[in-house]
């Protein structure tokens, strides 16, 4: 018995100075083992591969794709697809890796601000056409038209490359100049026109009446951060006149900023809850609306929206819809329930992590959720009155002869009129 | 006992408890070598380059301390607790195969990778096919300077949407009962149409006809509007591939295109099994490259002056397995070269112990003779060792399969076969 005692206690004595030894590295800095020694050490006397912790299985699939396969594979290119796959594998539409090409790309959206000439374009067969010309832009200084195509760059043909292409030779440093060849109906020599690229601040905001009516018209193209502003400034051009009714299109906007939802919710109502998030440890935190910037809107608003409207821009929506501030018009929205917080990485890649999920005012989730082909089954802001649009026809959105959603929109916008 | 004996007995404890701490300290080392040293102290401190002070450049972390920093971000900020440390890793080695965009290197979750394991041994579930992913030579390409119009959906990027097509049939199997052949393109699964080039191609097409004003824009929104519907319920290849071999139970019905003509199957999901080595009809032996696959055929050539293999509807095929088999009926040598795109970096392929005993050989091969048993017929003709009776596959990729931990794995081509002084016989060409 004694015996026993005493060789259990030896082992035990035995352990405790392994124990020792093992942690002699962070007893050395003053911590305790970290977190993922220990469980190193787990699974080692578990006998499972002491080489296969998840980090190892990444470097050893790394190496052996770069060494084996049959083609060369830069190491770049490797190591973003694998951190690419490491954040889809959440199963998270909105949680990505961005390249440091696409983090760029990224950072130019949210701040819309960029250096260019101040055109919106089109893909066309002959090269890009000018769909936008902003005022007092380069484009619009140098002479370009709506309509305008562009069919060479510097006197480099540019038929048939794609508009993505095209873009990134138009595009360059402040201040140098580009010349464009560009057709216009109407002239039958093409023209030269030179433009000094500068920097842009993109119009997110385009107002217009709608002809034969009173009715403005507002597309909100995305919540970037001089949005709120953008919309202020086209707003008072519209009332100015006399407009008594208001769509708001909403369609194709992809969202953006939330505090920019929130600086233009604050226009139509002070001092309410405009969405409440929800963290990962069930923590809430409540965002309002602010006090001061209220608008007194004398007339009725329609809002538009369609399955490409997403994040802010159902939160601003589904605000206006949830305390009864306007009609939503058209087909239900993306349903992107969540919020991001992009984290810039040191070689100018990002990573776009969901941090915390929402809900708006009235509780609602409106989280997307699809089957397992990535399907719509529920989710998104359901609208007030359901249009869809006819597919097999050309609709021009802001065209009351094509764009159905429009019609319905004005037809019920004229409808509270005559109350 | 004697004092002597109870001193070199403490004497021998106390080297006993020096060397438990130096062993620990070692086990340490085993733990943390080739992973990542940075404890959970340290976070993804050196990800973030807002945690940056000073210069940009000076840091740099290798691909693996990137991997581990972002694992660490994500369970610091993702909305939700991260459990599987593996999951990540699979997913981040899955993004790593997949964008090899090579049809041939396929990343298989656990189910697909069992199902994938059996058929190497010749065992099958779902509907008893092989299939593989094929990109059309003729997929169509948006070249630059190309007067095609741009669908305002379309990138700049290669469409490269890939075909499903059934590489082999298991005799006997629900697929083989329910007529389907080799080559067959599945087109739809279940009502669901396979996403796949052809309706591109088609769209593409009436584009054109619609600049040249050979069709009006109507007819043109028409097929718009039916495809973005076709698009609204299809299915990704892989999607499509597992439900038809994935499963030993259920009803299907799966539309197959063959040329022009459309084949309608409805059929039953069952398990089914073939053997690496049959006899046929004609008394030739039909090969497929599973596990085994040299046993069986060593055995059933014993003794035969001449013999036909039968490598038709053979099946993916195991590139070990094949090397094997090559090994009995073929003396030792080399028998042509893997050859990588990787400047000149190309191995041979060859038998170290061969046989001397071989018979003469004719091999019976069509487009259906792929990958391995490709392989397989151009390195027995290229030494003249036996007689081709058409071309097999131009599929001829040395493939490893690759399994990790958690029961997935993938396929990696590590080079293409080509014989040196490639001799076809006569008749060889179709």
């Amino acid at each position: 018995m004694k015996v026993v005692a005493k060789s259990l206690g030896f082992v035990l004595l035995l352990a405790l100075f392994t124990l020792f030894g093992f942690s002699w590295r962070d007893i050395q800095r003053g911590s305790l083992p970290s977190s993922r020694a220990l469980s190193g050490l787990v699974q080692m006397t578990l006998g499972t591969q002491r080489d296969m912790t998840p980090a190892n299985e990444f470097k050893l699939a790394f190496n052996k794709i770069r060494n084996d396969y049959y083609k060369p594979v830069p190491a770049d290119k490797l190591k973003y697809a694998g951190l690419e796959g490491l954040l889809s594998s959440l199963g998270d539409p909105h949680t990505m890796f961005l390249e440091p090409r696409a983090a760029q790309e990224f950072n130019l959206e949210t701040t819309a601000n960029f250096v260019g000439i101040g055109a919106r374009l089109a893909p066309d067969p002959l090269g890009v056409k000018a769909s936008v010309v902003f005022d007092d832009g380069p484009a619009f200084k140098a002479g370009m038209k709506v309509g305008d195509i562009v069919s060479a760059v510097n006197g480099k043909s540019v038929v048939g490359m794609s508009i993505d292409d095209i873009v990134q030779l138009i595009r360059g440093k402040e201040g140098s100049s580009v010349t464009l060849t560009v057709l216009r109906s109407g002239s039958d020599k093409p023209l030269k026109l030179v433009a000094q690229r500068a920097r842009i601040i993109t119009p997110t905001v385009e107002g217009q009446v709608i002809a034969n009516t009173h009715i403005g018209y507002v597309t909100i193209a995305s919540f970037s951060e001089p949005t709120a502003e953008q919309f202020d400034k086209v707003l008072a051009k519209l009332e100015a006149q006399n407009i008594n009714g208001l769509v708001l299109n909403l369609r194709d906007d992809p969202g953006g900023l939330l505090d920019t939802a929130i600086d233009l919710l604050s226009r139509f109502f002070e001092e309410k809850t405009v969405v409440t998030l929800k963290g990962r440890n069930g923590e809430e935190e409540t965002y309002r609306s602010y006090g001061g910037a209220k608008h007194t809107f004398k007339y009725p608003i329609v809002v538009l929206v369609n399955e490409d409207s997403a994040s802010a821009a159902e939160i601003f929506s589904g605000a206006l819809q949830d305390y009864k501030l306007a009609t939503l018009v058209g087909v239900h929205s993306y349903g992107k329930a969540s919020v991001q917080n992009v984290h810039p990485l040191i070689d100018g890649s990002s990573a776009k992590i969901t941090i915390a999920r929402y809900l708006l005012p009235r509780g609602r989730d409106i989280g997307r959720k699809v089957d397992e082909d990535g399907a719509y089954i529920s989710g998104g802001l359901e609208p007030d009155v359901k249009v869809e649009l006819d597919e097999t026809k050309q609709v021009t959105f802001g065209d009351p002869k094509t764009d159905t959603q429009l019609q319905k929109a004005i037809e019920i916008l004229q409808a509270k009129q005559g109350k | 006992m004697s004092p002597v004996a109870k001193s070199f007995g403490s004497a021998g404890l106390a080297v006993l408890l020096c060397a438990s701490i130096l062993g620990g300290a070692l086990l340490r080392d085993r733990v943390e070598v080739g992973g990542s040293r940075l404890t959970a102290r340290n976070g993804s401190g050196k990800l973030l380059a807002s945690n940056l002070i000073g210069d940009y450049e000076d840091t740099k972390l290798s691909e693996v301390e990137f991997f581990s920093q972002m694992v660490d971000l994500l369970k610091r900020d993702y909305v939700d607790p991260i459990t599987d440390d593996r999951k990540l890793s699979s997913g981040a080695i899955k993004g790593m195969v997949n964008s090899l965009q090579d049809p041939n290197c396929v990343f298989m979750d656990r189910d697909e990778f069992r199902a994938f394991s059996n058929t190497r041994r010749g065992k099958y579930e779902g509907i008893g096919v092989d299939l593989v992913l094929d990109i059309p030579s003729s997929a169509p390409k948006a070249r630059q300077g190309e007067n095609t119009p741009v669908d305002s959906n379309a990138s700049s990027a290669d469409p490269k949407i890939p075909a499903l097509v059934v590489a082999s049939v298991v005799p006997g199997g629900p697929a083989d009962k329910a007529g389907v052949k080799p080559g067959d393109v599945v087109d739809t699964v279940d009502g669901h149409w396979v996403l796949n080039p052809n309706f591109l191609t088609r769209f593409r097409a009436a584009e054109r006809d619609v600049a040249a004003g050979k069709m009006t824009l109507d007819d043109l929104n028409k097929l718009r509007a039916d495809l973005r519907t076709k698009i609204k319920t299809s299915i990704m290849p892989m999607k499509a591939k597992d439900k038809l071999t994935i499963g030993a139970a259920g009803a299907m019905h799966i539309t197959f295109l063959r040329g022009s003509q459309v084949v309608d199957a409805k059929l039953q999901k069952a398990p089914s099994e073939v053997a690496p080595v049959t006899k046929t009809s004609a008394g030739a032996y039909a090969v497929r490259f599973t596990s085994g696959a040299a046993k069986a055929l060593q055995s059933s050539i014993k003794g035969s002056k001449s013999v036909t293999l039968d490598l038709r509807n053979s099946g993916l095929g195991d590139y070990e397995s094949m090397l094997e088999s090559l090994a009995v009926v073929a003396p030792a040598g080399n028998y042509g070269t893997i050859a990588t795109l990787k400047g000149g970096k190309a191995s041979p392929l060859k038998i170290a112990k061969g046989t001397s005993e071989h018979p003469t050989i004719k091999l019976v091969v069509d487009g259906t003779t792929r990958g391995a048993a490709s392989i397989f017929a151009l390195a027995l003709s290229s030494r003249g060792l036996a007689a081709l009776s058409g071309a097999p596959s131009t599929d001829r990729n040395a493939v490893e399969v690759v399994s990790l931990p958690d029961g997935s794995g993938y396929t990696l081509v590590t080079g293409t076969y080509t014989s040196g002084a490639a001799k076809v016989s006569k008749g060889a060409t179709k």
